[in-house]
């Protein structure tokens, strides 16, 4: 359980960054507060020295095209923060474009959103600003775009050695959507 | 012939079945462990079920000094020149056994990261389906594998 004693973070972080804050968008009980790109890391810094959060728990991308109900740039990284401290637990979002995804890279803050930062660019390609080694994490090098992002396609392999008797996934979806256009439209 | 002193002392067969026979009971297995069917690899291979009592199982560490090559486990796309160079670095003859469904087919991985079963650039003489499979599956298929080899050609020179 999250003890509720301090105001919530919303108003802390709107009283002092102003609109830094977008939005707060509310799962599963707990809040989430959509921040400017731009002013994450002032936020981040605020958070972290004066407010005591000093776990970076998670940091992890998300694609939110197509997703319902969404408006306005898709692509997402969510943080997850925790205070040893006071126990609280803060949860921050960025939306970033598809083309041009950029915020500022937390490394300087945490040390282990090095690794994070890194995933997250291997699979949604998050341009971490301030990253000193922003390289593919678990994909191989040669990979070309990012698999997660939902425009890639998802049957979609890059092999590094010839393959043989491999299916071509591809040319058996396009023959099946060929052959009912009832399901050419859905993903 | 009851007067041929010959048939009492000497046993005939074929090369090739001296071979096959000698080789099935004596398979050196490099285990190519990745995924969680290693864990059922390792109880098969262990004291409980033992399939070294077979003349199947004995695990070499390195791919010069073994003939049967275990994939277990989902072979990525990353890896795959990997598994490729270890089998290129085995010695003829071997053969290549398939564990479990991601070796197999790639199992339900369908997608940007895993090679859809081995079979994409390796040539695999034994499929053992499961996820994970039974050590009952993997004897089975190591039993076949053996009367495989106990029939196969083997060429000499």
């Amino acid at each position: 359980m999250q003890p509720n004693s301090s105001p919530p973070l919303h108003d802390e972080l709107t009283a002092r960054f102003g609109d830094a804050v977008l939005a707060a968008e509310s799962l599963g009980g707990r809040e989430a507060l959509v921040l400017r790109p731009s002013a994450l890391l002032e936020a981040v810094r605020h958070l972290r020295g004066a407010l005591g959060f000093d776990v970076l728990i998670d940091l992890c991308g998300a694609d939110y095209s197509g997703y319902p109900g969404h408006q306005g740039d898709p692509l997402c990284v969510s943080y997850q923060l925790f205070s040893t401290a006071t126990r609280r637990r803060a949860w921050l979002k960025v939306y970033l474009p598809l083309e041009g995804a950029r915020v500022d890279s937390l490394c300087g803050e945490y040390g282990c959103a090095n690794w994070y930062e890194r995933e997250t660019f291997d699979m949604y390609g998050v341009d971490f600003a301030g990253h000193p080694n922003l390289k593919r994490l678990l994909l191989y090098e040669e990979f070309k775009g990012h698999p997660l992002r939902k425009d890639y396609p998802i049957q979609k392999m890059q092999p590094l050695i010839p393959m043989r008797n491999a299916v071509d996934y591809e040319a058996v979806a396009r023959a099946r959507r060929s052959q009912s256009p009832d399901e050419a439209g859905g993903r | 012939m009851a007067g041929d002193p010959l048939q009492e002392v000497v046993l005939t067969t074929k090369l090739d079945k001296v071979l096959g026979w000698a080789r099935k009971y004596s398979l050196f297995q490099y285990p190519f462990v990745t995924a969680c069917c290693g864990m059922e690899f390792m109880s098969t291979s262990a004291s409980h079920y033992d399939t070294d009592r077979f003349g199947a199982a004995f695990p070499r560490f390195s791919p010069r000094q073994a003939d049967l090559l275990m994939v277990v486990g989902t072979i990525t796309h990353k890896q795959a020149p990997v598994l490729k160079r270890v089998y290129d670095q085995m010695c003829e003859p071997k053969w290549v056994v398939a564990f479990g469904v991601c070796a197999t087919s790639g199992g339900f991985y369908q997608n940007y990261g895993s090679v859809p079963g081995i079979d994409c650039f390796l040539p695999v003489d034994m499929y053992i389906p499961g996820c994970p499979p039974r050590p009952e599956t993997v004897i089975d298929a190591l039993l076949k594998l053996q009367e495989r080899i106990q029939n196969q050609r083997h060429a000499v020179l």
